[in-house]
């Protein structure tokens, strides 16, 4: 079957009709003090895979509110509270003067959160693709995650370790490492996105400090002090000094938010670019133009709203991706068959508590 | 089959169908009757299913989804208006999740509602139920650590120490205080640490117009000794730390820490009901207590003052009211006794020293 006429990806919901969901879930989540976002997430999953085709026919989320609820316990249990005892003996240790074990215990203790954190992201990407359905064939990962952690925090290492240069490398080579483990009925994903393509993107952030030396420069100006040895003053008077201030800031915000967004789309556009799976290439096309709307729309949506226009982000994110997805190709479904690999049976606790996005 | 009525579809477009093996699509012909249904795959047949093994997916716009209980990946799928059996016989997709479902949206928002107040309520309050039941040795640990910090700057001579043993005594017989010092700080404060600790900062003493007025305060602190009201503040600041996720443990190591742990208004309250019992059993007029409130009133009422009594301020809201609470426990015309001689309160005055 071909894929190529048109975009391979539809998404066909809308806002209005998504609108019952959110506002119900925001309700039960206030009254049940949160405990209900598993539910909540599980029946916002369940529209937006519904109303996504892929070539001809919808997703389907089959996980549920129950499974990420029984995760978030697991977690709790066997992560959380020992974690909270683990930083409490720390800060006791210290506290009687034995800097040296505290500060040991705290390394340890850090490079097990770090190597958790890895193994909670391939987990929550192998738990999303098992509960996703599409044609009747689910995804997963033969992978349980515990090499993936490895890797995770080495190369983060070497990113920290070289002033985050390599930040680029460490996190397409994890995209790669974490979706060439993945599959979808009987076809892997081969994923081959090239650091060095984003590269540039990056580099951007290193203008950040300069940015954040005139914000400094501004607060200074605002309420006069030294910057070392130089005496930072405005003769504005006062009103028009506390306005350049906050025109200074938001435009300092905006710029790191523009970078960091420049960055990402670059990412992004590369990492699904260099991935392949049962015959067809992906594109993802959302340039810097298509982001901004978007991050200052859900500024807009959160601060207009008080915050309750929060619970429509995942259906603004998950619309714009989506729409922005592309794929090419020739895909013979005959010969897709069921995947074998076995289901996880939680959900994504440990990334839950870590609290880390998606992907 | 005899009395068994048989109905079916021909194959047609808005009727597809996986079968949870491979992602192919089949346009199956459909048989059905009261116990089940078949599935004609191009001349294949597949089934029979029962009734019971069907449940019905979340439904889309214009498509019926419908899956076996048996079989994951299996999917039916109609773009038009499935045969009645199959919506009556289908098991529905819950909406909300089980228990909301099952209990109806209102009735479960209500019922959560109630749960959370509680939750809410009793994690308010539990700080002050936990508290007694830690044991005093643990208490006494963490107050020693915390009392270290301080003992750089705490000043005392032979004759202060005696006067304050005496005021405490006279205050209250029973309480197994540990210490009680002055410390050489000049905020007109003092504190209870865990531990049966209490400190009285220098700056109190020099800003009380009689040891009376002190006497009143002392016996406020002891009022939280005796409630355990230092280890109910810890305990909620440990508590609501496991809730935000952090955790700074210098903050209880540090006097700014100390004072800026608060007490519920219940435990001030409480507090100072102890003060007004304990002045009452050392025969010691609250009076002076009463005036030293009505002098934080005028100080609040001009903002300027604030800040050199920021620390009973800023932690005992309600001045009036306590004022009044004093002023209350005064007997006109009872012949009160001073808590302490004018020697003694000489020697609580110059125990630190020429500090101004």
């Amino acid at each position: 079957m071909e894929a190529d006429t048109g975009s391979a990806f539809n998404f066909d919901g809308h806002w209005r009709e998504y609108a019952p969901i959110a506002i119900t879930n925001l309700i039960l989540i206030v009254a049940t003090l949160g405990i209900y976002r598993f539910w909540a997430t599980t029946r916002t999953r369940q529209y937006l895979w519904s109303h996504t085709s892929f070539i001809d026919e919808r997703l389907e989320w089959t996980g549920t509110g129950r499974e990420l609820f029984v995760g978030f316990l697991m977690v709790l249990l066997l992560f959380s509270i020992p974690v909270f005892f683990v930083q409490f003996g720390v800060e006791i240790l210290a506290f009687k003067g034995q800097a040296m074990i505290a500060s040991v215990v705290g390394v340890v203790a850090f490079l097990v959160i770090l190597y958790l954190t890895g193994v909670a992201r391939l987990r929550a990407l192998r738990y999303r693709l098992s509960r996703t359905s599409w044609r009747g064939i689910r995804g997963g990962s033969a992978d349980r995650g515990w090499n993936y952690g490895v890797s995770y925090c080495w190369r983060n290492a070497i990113s920290a370790l070289t002033l985050y240069l390599n930040t680029p490398w460490a996190m397409m080579t994890l995209w790669n490492s974490r979706w060439n483990r993945m599959s979808l009925g009987s076809e892997p994903f081969f994923a081959n996105g090239r650091a060095r393509n984003i590269f540039k993107s990056f580099l951007l952030f290193y203008l950040t400090p300069i940015l954040f030396i005139i914000l400094v420069i501004a607060t200074l100006g605002t309420t006069g002090g030294y910057l070392g040895p130089v005496r930072v003053m405005s003769n504005f008077p006062p009103f028009l000094r506390i306005i350049a201030f906050i025109v200074v800031v938001v435009c300092v915000y905006s710029l790191v938010g523009i970078i960091a967004l420049v960055y990402y789309g670059a990412f992004l556009r590369e990492a699904f670019g260099g991935m392949r799976w049962a015959g067809l290439e992906f594109q993802f096309e959302a340039t810097l133009d298509e982001f901004l709307p978007l991050i200052f729309g859900d500024i807009a949506l959160v601060v207009l709203t008080l915050g309750i226009g929060t619970s429509f982000l995942p259906y603004r994110h998950w619309k714009f991706f989506i729409t922005h997805m592309q794929a090419k190709g020739d895909i013979s479904l005959a010969d897709l068959s069921q995947s074998t690999l076995k289901v996880p049976g939680q959900g994504e606790g440990l990334l839950d508590a870590l609290d880390i996005g998606a992907f | 089959m005899e009395g068994v009525t048989m109905s079916s579809i021909a194959a047609q477009d808005t009727l597809w169908h996986y079968d949870g093996a491979d992602a192919e699509r089949h346009y199956p012909g459909l048989d059905w009757d009261m116990y089940g249904f078949t599935l004609d795959i191009g001349g294949r047949r597949s089934g029979p299913y029962s009734w019971t093994d069907l449940t019905q997916r979340r439904s889309v716009a214009s498509e019926w989804i419908y899956g076996l209980k048996s079989n994951p990946g299996w999917r039916l799928i109609f773009s038009e208006p499935p045969p009645e059996i199959f919506k009556r016989h289908a098991s529905r997709p819950g909406r909300y999740g089980r228990w909301v479902d099952k209990l109806g949206f209102i009735p479960a928002l209500c019922v959560f509602s109630l749960m959370s107040s509680g939750v809410v309520y009793g994690a308010l309050r539990s700080p002050q139920w936990i508290a007694p039941y830690i044991p005093q040795s643990v208490e006494d640990q963490l107050g020693d650590a915390i009392a270290t910090d301080i003992s750089r700057d705490l000043c005392e001579t032979k004759e202060s120490k005696a006067a304050l043993t005496k005021l405490v005594r006279s205050l209250d017989s029973d309480i197994e205080l540990r210490q009680i010092s002055i410390a050489r700080v000049l905020w007109a404060n003092a504190i209870t640490l865990p531990g049966r600790r209490i400190i009285i900062f220098h700056g109190l003493i020099r800003e009380a117009v009689s040891a009376d007025e002190l006497a009143g305060v002392v016996g406020h602190e002891l009022g939280h000794v005796h409630n355990h009201d230092t280890m109910a503040a810890l305990v909620r600041q440990f508590g609501l730390t496991v809730v935000f996720g952090g955790f700074n443990g210098q903050v209880a190591g540090s006097i700014n820490g100390l004072l800026g742990m608060s007490y519920s208004r219940d435990a001030e309250r409480a507090a100072d009901r102890y003060s007004v019992g304990a002045l009452k059993h050392a025969n010691v007029s609250p009076e002076a207590t009463a005036d030293f409130f009505d002098s934080l009133v005028q100080l609040e009422a001009s903002e300027s003052g604030i800040s050199s009594l920021n620390g009973w301020t800023a932690s005992h809201p309600e001045a009036q009211t306590r004022k009044a609470m004093f002023a209350a426990a005064t007997e006109k015309g009872h012949a009160y006794k001073s808590a302490l001689t004018g020697a003694e309160w000489d020697a609580l005055n110059t125990a630190c020293g020429d500090v101004p």
